[in-house]
């Protein structure tokens, strides 16, 4: 089913153009830019008041995560704006390693982000919010022309977009008690993937947790550790000016002890994860704390990190500490952590299991493939986080909005953006637990910087639309800045004169040995721009051209060999499959790579490659075979030409 | 090359064993109707084929009834054979004749020829083979001696595909605790220290350097020893190895500079290939700009063999010799010949042993050389028992200082080229952990170096890599 099939019954009045179910980090993105691209869009969302709620940790970005964040911001994203807006603590981190894998995370105050979010999509002309559920979707045949509400009425639209989050016959457990709901205090949404499921849809359980929330009075901070965040500041969005605009507060360190996991293991008999009520696969990389002490026996602590969620509240968020645990049990082993002796738990920990799509199930546009009109974004595509959840709202709202006006999907590549990794991952790999981004996902990560997306995107960003101009005259200017300082580094050569060569003595390097361009010396380690700086005189700048330039020239030979393995796998890359391959015909492909190249229908060999499970001799064979047939073809033709 | 598309199902045919008059010639038949096809042309009629159990027969000419030839049917099941397809193996008398008669028997009962390389082709198809085990198959076929043939076999049974393997296991070890300190760092664990790294990657370069090490032996073993001649003109170079050969291949004469050419034979000694080089003699003041081409051919043919034989004459003072003779000389490789000793006394010899010594001592002091009395050899061109003298000598000295019999051994230059790239790329990686380097590119170069590794085992594929192995075999295999 291609994306510019139309149905045959098309109704002859929609509503809206787009509808977005669930007003989420994805949500957020999806109806943001379907409304500013000019569709007439309606956001169902069960609690106007959770509108950009942050569930779990309040904080945005992280290694990898950062990045997407700035990849967003440069498409016309709303995530880092309000981020920035709300930061009340600033870290890079990583910041020790090399350029490539600094990440950028701030904490936000919780309350404020998601107030700040609702109001954005409140005001936003085109976009329209209603404060209900979705029971199904209006389908015709394999169509999907709008949702249907509890009270069985209709809203017709020529999209829909499910952001549904962990809400799907969502299911919450408090040890071994369990209530249906999402989240604490909204209800679960029910019937939508069972009606999915009945068109031969893969859904499939996943687990995610939470830990205490603690009231502030109640902890004895002196007998933590007070961290405070970094005070060399690096806003997500290029347009963001003044920073911070929130005071910062600092984080507290304490540490679980050997009694903690005592009472811990004393007690997993009452955990769902252990007792096997949880079927659903939980993340790996972030782990219940009961898990931790499972998995990892030999470790007599963990840290954790106690972070207030809001200036405006009392509430700590425990880090590292999620837990299912039934509540006496919590209170218990809480009580031992130095700090929390008399803690007062506000709210306990839990977990939520809930449905999501075997993500291998939509196309690159984020489109199903099952069923017409309909696109699909965030946890219910077996990812985990706001930002993977961000990013595939907005590119299933950006998608919309070139399905329906005739276009090609916006399909980023592995070597433009994580935003394009992480599409291409869960389409092509799909996934079985919490899908999470890292930076050692993205195999041309040397490329894949913060410092620069806008060299990376800026373009595609164009194309979009999303921008307003003034916000664009600002990105091609950042971009102008920073070609205009490398060429001039690359231009000016200083000579070994007596003033240059006491500069260098100043600066603390060797000699010049000869006449010298400022990008060679630049290349030494222990020169930055700023020193290179003071021989072009007259130039300033900001950090976003500076640090970028530095960046570029200080790595250029990874840089290069970098450029030249994606040039390599290009080939691989742009071998197209044809679409109507048969796998099973394949000869030298075993039954289950058949089975998993039938079910992703990769476009390219690239794409196949990564499809775990294929191996590269199958690779080889499809090589021959592809071949083989347009030379059978060839021939044919020839054949009947002679004749 | 064209295996894919419309050959798949065929059954395919052709002679395993070379061409030509021999004792026995295999014919091999490949796919599903391999049996069918192979009892239409049986004497005997409704035979059970059953794997591995060979039986005697007489091949028919189904058109005119006659037989061709006497032979022995070896059948394998599907899933038991070379090429993982129902395959016979049919041997004949060593005819080209009946060869091709019972092939065009075959094919007329419904058999293709097979392309080149198209047993090979099935068998790596089919997950018989791995990459590595399929060049060794081309080393087995083209292998000169027994200990080649013992050493392709090896790797045949995946040998080095398990080393390597072994070694990539490390490699990988490495690059998951770089990439988790990389994506982990937010949770306050050091997940590995870097001097653990350190050592385990240089424990990861010495296997490589002795896989590389091994490179020789695996090339001597398969292709045989180069042996190259030089000296003056007239030491007797041409009547050595005519010799070493047993024949009259290059002109000798009297006169100073018969031989302009190189001359190239091979031998087969201890059934070890040899092959001999015979150059021009080193000379200057020459007129004739054709010798002059010759002598420079010398000194650069000496710099790609295994081992030099540096001819001199016994008969005459070694200090007037040529300076170009001892020019660009590895003397490791170098065994010295003092010809013509038939017209010395016995007690002279050991005068002449010191005078070299003496010269060569003179001519490298940049490092100390252990000079190895064994590379000195006394000869003459008169007596029959020189050929076994210098080959034994030469057989002897290169299996004591560059031969690894023992271990497995890399034979294929593009094994070396890429094991080579994956060290060079570890050095890389080592000094980048040493200077505090991004980790993120620490951890590219090592992911270079671990593609480098698995290209050579064969993991990852381009076109090329395959069309390299498949282009090299003959038809048949």
């Amino acid at each position: 089913m291609g994306l510019n099939s139309y149905p045959v019954n098309i109704p002859n009045t929609f509503d809206y153009d787009v509808i977005v179910v669930g007003g989420g980090h994805a949500g957020i993105e999806a109806c943001l830019s379907t409304s500013r691209l000019g569709h007439r869009t309606l956001l169902v969302t069960s609690n106007k008041d959770r509108i950009g709620y942050m569930s779990c940790n309040p904080s945005i970005g992280g290694l990898a995560k950062g990045h997407m964040v700035r990849e967003l911001d440069v498409l016309g994203g709303q995530m880092g704006q309000v981020a920035d807006e709300t930061c009340i603590q600033f870290k890079r981190l990583n910041s020790s390693r090399g350029p490539a894998v600094r990440g950028t995370r701030v904490q936000s105050d919780k309350i404020k982000y998601s107030r700040r979010m609702k109001n954005i999509v409140s005001t936003q002309p085109n976009l329209f919010i209603l404060e209900s559920e979705v029971k199904a979707l209006v389908l015709d045949g394999d169509a999907c022309h709008g949702v249907i509400l509890p009270d069985l009425s209709k809203i017709l639209s020529k999209v829909v977009i499910l952001t549904t989050g962990t809400f799907m016959n969502g299911v919450m457990h408090f040890g071994l008690k369990q209530i249906e709901g999402g989240r604490i205090g909204d209800k679960a949404s029910v019937g939508l993937s069972d009606q999915l499921k009945s068109f031969g849809l893969d859904v499939q359980r996943l687990k995610t947790g939470t830990p205490a929330r603690l009231h502030k009075d109640s902890i004895d901070w002196s007998k933590t550790q007070e961290q405070f965040g970094d005070t060399n500041y690096y806003p997500f969005s290029f347009s963001t000016r003044e920073f911070p605009q929130l005071p910062q507060i600092a984080c507290y360190l304490s540490r679980t002890s050997e009694e903690t996991h005592d009472i811990i293991r004393k007690n997993l008999d009452k955990s769902p994860m252990f007792c096997g009520i949880i079927e659903g696969v939980g993340p790996r990389y972030c782990p219940s704390i009961e898990d931790k002490i499972h998995r990892f026996a030999d470790r007599d602590s963990h840290q954790t990190f106690l972070e207030p969620e809001s200036l405006e509240s009392d509430l700590i968020y425990l880090q590292g500490i999620s837990t299912s645990l039934p509540e006496d049990v919590q209170d218990q082993f809480l009580r031992t952590i130095p700090g929390l002796e008399n803690v007062k738990v506000v709210r306990y920990g839990y977990a939520v299991e809930y449905d999501y799509f075997e993500p291998t199930q939509i196309e690159k546009s984020l489109a199903s493939r099952a069923v017409s009109n309909l696109f699909m974004a965030g946890q219910i595509n077996g990812t985990s986080g706001y930002e993977e959840a961000a990013a595939q709202g907005f590119l299933a709202g950006v998608n919309a909005d070139k399905f329906l006006r005739n276009l090609e999907p916006l399909i980023l590549g592995r070597n433009h953006a994580y935003m394009g990794v992480l599409v291409d991952d869960l389409v092509t790999k799909g996934t079985r637990e919490p899908y999470r981004m890292f930076t050692s996902r993205a195999e041309h990560r040397l490329v894949l910087r913060e410092d620069n997306t806008i060299d990376r995107l800026a373009n595609t960003s164009i194309g979009i639309g999303l921008l307003s101009e003034s916000r664009v005259e600002e990105l091609l200017n950042i971009k102008a800045r920073r070609a205009s300082l490398l060429s001039r580094l690359k231009e000016t050569r200083i000579t070994p004169t007596p003033v240059v060569q006491a500069k260098m003595v100043e600066l603390k390097t060797a000699a010049l040995l000869k006449s010298t361009t400022l990008e060679e010396l630049l290349r030494r380690p222990e020169i930055s721009t700023a020193h290179v700086l003071n021989f072009l005189g007259d130039v300033k700048d900001d950090p976003n051209v500076l640090d970028a330039v530095e960046i570029e020239v200080k790595y250029s030979g990874y840089i290069h060999r970098q450029n030249e393995l994606i040039q390599q796998a290009k080939s691989l890359e742009e071998f197209k499959i044809p679409s109507d391959l048969i796998y099973y015909d394949v000869k030298g492909l075993s039954n289950e790579e058949s089975e998993k190249l039938t079910r992703v229908k990769p476009l390219t060999l690239g794409q196949a490659q990564r499809i775990s499970g294929v191996n590269p001799s199958a690779i080889q064979a499809m090589i021959i075979h592809i071949k083989g047939r347009k030379l059978l073809k060839e021939n044919s033709l020839e054949r009947q030409h002679q004749q | 090359m064209n295996f894919g598309e419309g050959r798949d199902h065929l059954t395919i045919c052709s002679v395993s064993t070379p061409m030509g008059y021999g004792g026995i010639s295999v014919i091999r038949v490949s796919g599903p109707k391999s049996f069918e096809i192979t009892q239409k042309s049986l004497k005997k009629k409704n035979r059970s084929f059953e794997s591995h159990k060979a039986f005697l027969d007489e091949f028919l000419n189904t058109q005119t009834e006659k037989s061709i030839d006497e032979v022995l049917v070896l059948p394998f099941e599907a899933g038991k054979s070379f090429t993982g397809e129902r395959v016979v193996e049919i041997s004949c008398h060593g005819s080209p004749v009946i060869c091709t008669a019972i092939l065009n028997e075959l094919c007329r009962n419904g058999c293709e020829l097979a392309i080149s390389g198209e047993f090979t082709y099935r068998a790596f198809m089919n997950d018989r083979l791995d990459l590595v085990q399929a060049e060794s198959i081309l080393s087995l076929i083209h292998s000169h001696s027994e200990l080649g043939s013992e050493l392709a076999l090896r790797q045949l049974k995946g040998e080095l595909s398990d080393k390597l393997t072994h070694i990539k296991d490390d490699v990988i070890w490495c690059l998951a605790h770089i990439e988790a300190g990389i994506d982990f760092s937010e949770q306050g664990i050091t997940v590995v220290e870097d001097t653990v790294l350190i050592s385990k990657l240089e424990n990861v370069q010495n296997s490589f350097k002795d896989l590389l090490d091994t490179y020789e032996t695996g090339r001597v073993l398969k292709d045989g020893i180069v042996l190259v001649l030089s000296g003056e003109p007239n030491v007797g170079k041409s009547s050595l190895m005519n010799v070493l050969l047993g024949n009259d291949r290059s002109i000798v004469s009297d006169i100073a500079g018969t031989t302009r050419d190189v001359i190239r034979e091979d031998i087969l000694f201890k059934n070890l290939k040899f092959t001999l080089v015979d150059t021009a003699g080193i000379r200057e003041n020459s007129n004739d700009p054709i010798e002059k081409i010759g002598v420079e051919r010398s000194i650069k043919e000496r710099q790609g063999s295994f081992i030099n034989l540096v001819i001199l004459d016994a008969t005459k003072p070694l200090k007037d010799q040529h300076e170009l003779i001892f020019k660009d000389l590895n003397l490791e490789r170098t065994l010295f010949i003092l010809n013509k000793v038939d017209l010395l006394q016995k007690d002279e010899l050991p005068a002449k042993q010191a005078e070299l010594k003496a010269i060569l001592g003179s001519i490298i002091d940049e490092k100390p050389y252990i000079f190895d009395d064994n590379s000195i050899l006394f000869t003459t061109c008169k007596r029959s028992e020189t050929k076994q003298q210098v080959l034994g000598r030469v057989y002897d000295y290169w299996i004591a200082k560059f031969a690894h019999i023992e271990s497995v051994s890399v034979s294929s230059a593009r094994q070396r080229e890429e094991l080579r790239q994956a060290y060079d790329l570890l050095e890389k990686v080592i000094a980048g952990l040493k200077s505090q380097l991004g980790s993120e590119f620490i951890a590219f170069d090592l992911k270079d170096s671990l593609m480098a590794l698995q290209r050579t085992v064969g993991e990852v594929y381009d076109d090329q890599i395959l069309d390299k192995v498949f282009k090299e075999f003959c038809l048949g295999k």
